[in-house]
């Protein structure tokens, strides 16, 4: 005497949960296309708001000069072992953040205000090439010990962009936080000059992010809850499926 | 007839263990599914919100909180099933009750686990997001596996105790690092 209707219950839960994640899924899309429209303020300009923070009075960490491997054989033996890199677009339009590590490079670009991609992608010999996740925002051009400089894609526009290499707290940083159900993700970039620019994400929403002192990473806080702070180097994965 | 009936009557008695291995193993694997799914997808999404409730998080919790009571009275049920209640005589409306508490109980977490799922994923930040999302995954790991040991007919007597005080255990371990967790820090609000 087999009994069913554990079966049945089984196949409602399977059913009901299958029915929210069609729901959520396609509000999600409606959101994200909305959002996406509004994507890439040209007249951004020299608005974008960033705050600065003295880098002097932090402890200055060991700048860990990556010595370059001795690349003799394969030309696509990255050019620098491990680096990070922060700057801006010629038009300080956006700023850019991009980690190395082993051939592997992690980007972000963002306005501060309500644009930002993040990027993955790989450093051969000295040629960068990061691509975004939806592949609309991309960054090619080159890296050495000193700089990198190259070009962001983003929204079908292009700009020139300059990054000096920088030795932490300055680099690349990726906040996380549970504001009321709603996952957030923020990211900022900040330059050897100490200049802070972030932009926070959620639900398909973009905004300016809260405040980040390098210095007090775990003191970041966004709608008055608390944010994961993390530092990115060019091993991080920055684009989830 | 009579060599081979003992052996099947021993057989029905003590069943081995093989079936619920079965049923563990896909109940496992649905746990470990449904914690990578969290794990590698990206997660945006706002709360639904439902009229009345202040905020996505206030209807999760008061969601959770009505299927934790509802799993008090599946443990209630049980006992009573079992015989462990003395003053109260086990019918046929023990098991009807303790079916259809069971039944609305774990509907009611769906859509909570959904929002869990593809709006937060498998969190490791703090120690209440960590234990709580390895709870969700064993949640739904034991509830397969308990559903495909009461469909099959014949199954070791401490199974299904068991497992039932697997899905009792991961509900409460839900229950108190979440919908307590944000009453205790957002107050008791709807």
């Amino acid at each position: 005497m087999k009994s069913y209707a554990p079966l049945v219950t089984l196949a409602a839960v399977v059913a009901l949960g299958a029915g929210f994640l069609v729901a959520n899924t396609m509000s999600q899309r409606a959101a994200t296309e909305t959002s996406t429209a509004a994507l890439v303020d040209p007249t951004a300009g020299d608005t974008a708001p960033s705050t600065v923070v003295d880098l002097g009075r932090l402890a200055p960490s060991a700048a860990p000069e990556a010595a370059p491997k001795a690349g003799s054989d394969a030309a696509a033996a990255p050019a620098v072992a491990e680096k990070a890199y922060a700057g801006w677009t010629s038009g300080r339009e956006l700023s850019v953040a991009i980690a190395v590590k082993d051939g592997r490079a992690v980007g972000y670009v963002c306005d501060g205000a309500a644009t930002e991609a993040w990027l993955e992608g790989v450093l051969s010999g000295d040629q960068l090439s990061l691509t975004s996740k939806d592949g609309a925002t991309t960054i090619t051009g080159t890296a050495n010990e000193a700089s990198s400089a190259g070009t962001v894609t983003a929204g079908g526009q292009e700009w020139s962009f300059e990054a000096e290499g920088v030795a932490a707290p300055a680099g690349l940083y990726e906040g996380r936080a549970d504001v009321r159900g709603v996952a957030t993700r923020v990211g900022w970039v900040v330059t050897g000059d100490g200049e802070v620019t972030g932009v926070a994400s959620a639900a398909g929403e973009r905004r300016p992010a809260p405040v980040l002192d390098p210095a007090r990473p775990g003191a970041v806080v966004l709608d008055g809850v608390p944010v994961e702070v993390t530092s990115l180097d060019g091993g991080s994965a920055v684009i989830r499926r | 007839m009579s060599a081979t009936m003992p052996a099947s009557h021993a057989a029905r008695r003590r069943p081995g263990p093989g079936g619920v291995l079965v049923c563990g193993a896909v109940g496992s694997l649905v746990a470990v599914g449904l914690g990578v799914y969290g794990r590698v997808h990206e997660p945006t999404f706002f709360a639904i919100n439902l009229a009345g409730f202040s905020s996505g998080l206030a209807v999760k919790s008061w969601l959770a909180t009505v299927a934790f009571l509802l799993v008090l009275v599946q443990l209630g049920s049980a006992m009573v099933m079992y015989g462990r209640i003395r003053s109260i005589a086990p019918g046929p409306w023990v098991a009807a009750l303790h079916r259809w508490s069971g039944r609305v109980a774990v509907l009611v977490t769906v859509p909570v686990a959904v929002h869990c799922l593809y709006a937060l994923g498998f969190q490791t930040g703090s120690m209440r997001t960590l234990l709580h999302s390895l709870f969700g995954c064993f949640f739904y790991g034991t509830f397969v596996t308990k559903m495909l040991l009461l469909q099959r007919s014949h199954v070791p007597r401490w199974s299904l105790p068991l497992l039932g005080g697997m899905v009792f255990t991961a509900m409460t371990a839900l229950w108190l690092t979440s919908s307590v967790w944000f009453f205790t820090t957002s107050g008791l609000t709807f």
